[in-house]
């Protein structure tokens, strides 16, 4: 038996919640910023679609093309919420769900489609019920084929708020139409080396010689194109119950403009290295490699170091973190850091402290945790991190940090 | 376009089985009747749990927040449509 996989596609998700949030919005072309002085629109309404204007596109660019467009910063609280409930009502369909981003899910609905008089009917129901749940002005695409690669490809190129039913008869057709940039599994560079090769289309991947792709790709890669060129997929959903523990833990962060303020650098790392840490003791995780990435003025350096203890304790990570950028001996203004924390692994599976120094600070640590989690992020904080504003966490579109959003805190209920 | 207002107000509403829903609400000795809410979302600040509401009243859009753990509402936001032709 076919599996019935759905993939639900909120249309221009940020967007459409700012027009459902102000209706003077709605028919208007929308622009998303991160923050007011951000330089590019991280999401666009339909009506600025129509314009020609695209993610990431430069605020110069995108009032070029569109005069008229209307700014608005985004507003991250208010999206996770709307996700959490867009989540709920689509688990009341089925409890094989995989949340793939902020406005995405798969959904497999081969053993409960006939309670809702079959997949079809099941992706209306879905459609209504979010509009009178979540707002009128809210849509979403709804593709369903046996697999999450078809189902993806399906919603995608569907016209906004339709369904599409992708069967033995459509496959074929489906795959010919699907730009590389709607395919799950080629990205960008796979896309580009494809075209330095003339091959700009699925079914042209189909008929490359196996030896061609072989030699361009390797024996994995040029298999795994031949598998997508054909739509096949036997992945499974990663439910929240299956997703494992986090690898690493990461912060970044863009600052307004290039600094060479050293106590606001130091105040920048210090805060993105206590954010990391409070995901990682939320998570119940440990680690013990630390890097860190710095970039301003088109240079970039990155490195990272391993040390033999786990920790999850902030401050012996930010005096590693904070000693590598000093060996960088960096010369340039700094734009943009990030750090991060992986080789974790569970803190129950290490021994308890013995000493009673290691036992106190482990006490002052879940002491700071619990008023911070009470009275809000960082509501007590390093003193280091006076000479700034401080960074509050915020969740981005692509869901990172995956498992601390959905098991432990934001999407995971109010 | 946006005024951002951050104002505590008092705000009539009705908190019934879960749900609240403000009826009307008196800023700067004006008040004003709540025609419809078009939004509201809700989120976590600590402990508290802030209830926002976009509510439409004679054609603009206000945003109202209540905060669970000071009881206190707030005026975040107003919406007015600079120009309706645009």
């Amino acid at each position: 038996m076919n599996r019935q996989i759905l993939h639900v596609d909120l249309n221009s998700f940020f967007a459409s919640v700012e027009q459902q949030c102000y209706p003077h919005l709605r028919g208007k072309p929308v622009g998303i910023i991160k923050s007011l002085g951000r330089s590019c629109v991280i999401a666009c309404s339909n009506e600025a679609k129509k314009y020609g204007l695209k993610t990431g596109m430069n605020l110069s660019q995108v009032k070029s093309l569109c005069p008229k467009i209307i700014l608005l910063p985004a507003d991250f609280p208010k999206y996770s919420d709307v996700t959490r409930r867009f989540i709920n009502l689509c688990s009341s369909y089925t409890n094989q769900m995989e949340i793939f981003s902020l406005d995405e899910v798969f959904l497999d609905v081969t053993s409960t489609s006939r309670l809702f008089g079959g997949p079809l009917l099941l992706a209306y129901d879905i459609q209504q019920r979010l509009k009178k749940e979540l707002g009128d002005w809210l849509g979403c695409s709804i593709g369903i084929a046996k697999n999450k690669l078809l189902a993806k490809i399906a919603s995608n190129l569907t016209p906004k708020r339709s369904v599409f039913v992708v069967t033995d008869q459509t496959q074929t057709d489906l795959l010919a139409k699907a730009p590389f940039e709607e395919v799950c599994g080629i990205g960008f560079r796979l896309t580009k080396r494809l075209k330095t090769m003339g091959i700009v289309s699925l079914p042209q991947i189909l008929s490359a010689s196996d030896k061609k792709l072989k030699i361009e790709f390797g024996p994995f890669w040029s298999q795994e194109l031949k598998r997508i060129a054909r739509g096949e997929d036997d992945s499974k959903l990663v439910t929240i119950k299956d997703l494992p523990d986090a690898k690493s833990v990461s912060r970044t962060y863009t600052l307004y403009k290039d600094t060479n303020d050293q106590n606001q650098i130091k105040a920048l790392i210090r805060n993105l290295v206590e954010e990391a840490c409070f995901k990682l003791r939320k998570m119940g995780l440990v680690g013990r490699q630390f890097g860190i990435s710095v970039r301003g003025d088109h240079f970039l350096e990155s490195k990272h170091l391993t040390t033999k203890t786990f920790t999850d304790d902030s401050q012996p990570i930010f005096k590693q973190v904070y000693k590598i950028f000093k060996s960088f001996n960096w010369p340039h203004p700094v734009r943009f850091a990030g750090i991060w924390i992986s080789l974790l692994t569970r803190k129950n599976y290490l021994s308890l402290p013995l000493f009673k120094e290691d036992i106190i600070r482990n006490k002052l640590i879940k002491t700071i945790d619990n008023i911070n989690d009470i009275y809000g992020h960082h509501t007590v904080h390093p003193a280091s991190m006076l000479s700034s504003k401080i960074i509050r966490p915020e969740i981005n579109g692509f869901l990172g940090d995956k498992q601390f959003h959905l098991k432990f805190r934001t999407l995971n209920g109010v | 376009m946006f005024e951002i207002i951050n104002q505590p107000i008092k705000v009539q509403a009705q908190f019934q089985l879960g749900q609240i829903k403000p009826i009307n609400f008196c800023w700067q000795n004006s008040d004003f009747l709540v025609d419809q809410i078009v939004f509201k979302h809700t989120h976590r600040l600590g402990k508290a749990v802030l209830h926002t509401f976009s509510v439409l009243s004679n054609q603009i859009t206000y945003e109202l927040q209540f905060n669970n753990q000071t009881l206190i509402w707030k005026l975040l936001k107003i919406y007015e449509s600079p120009d309706p032709s645009c």
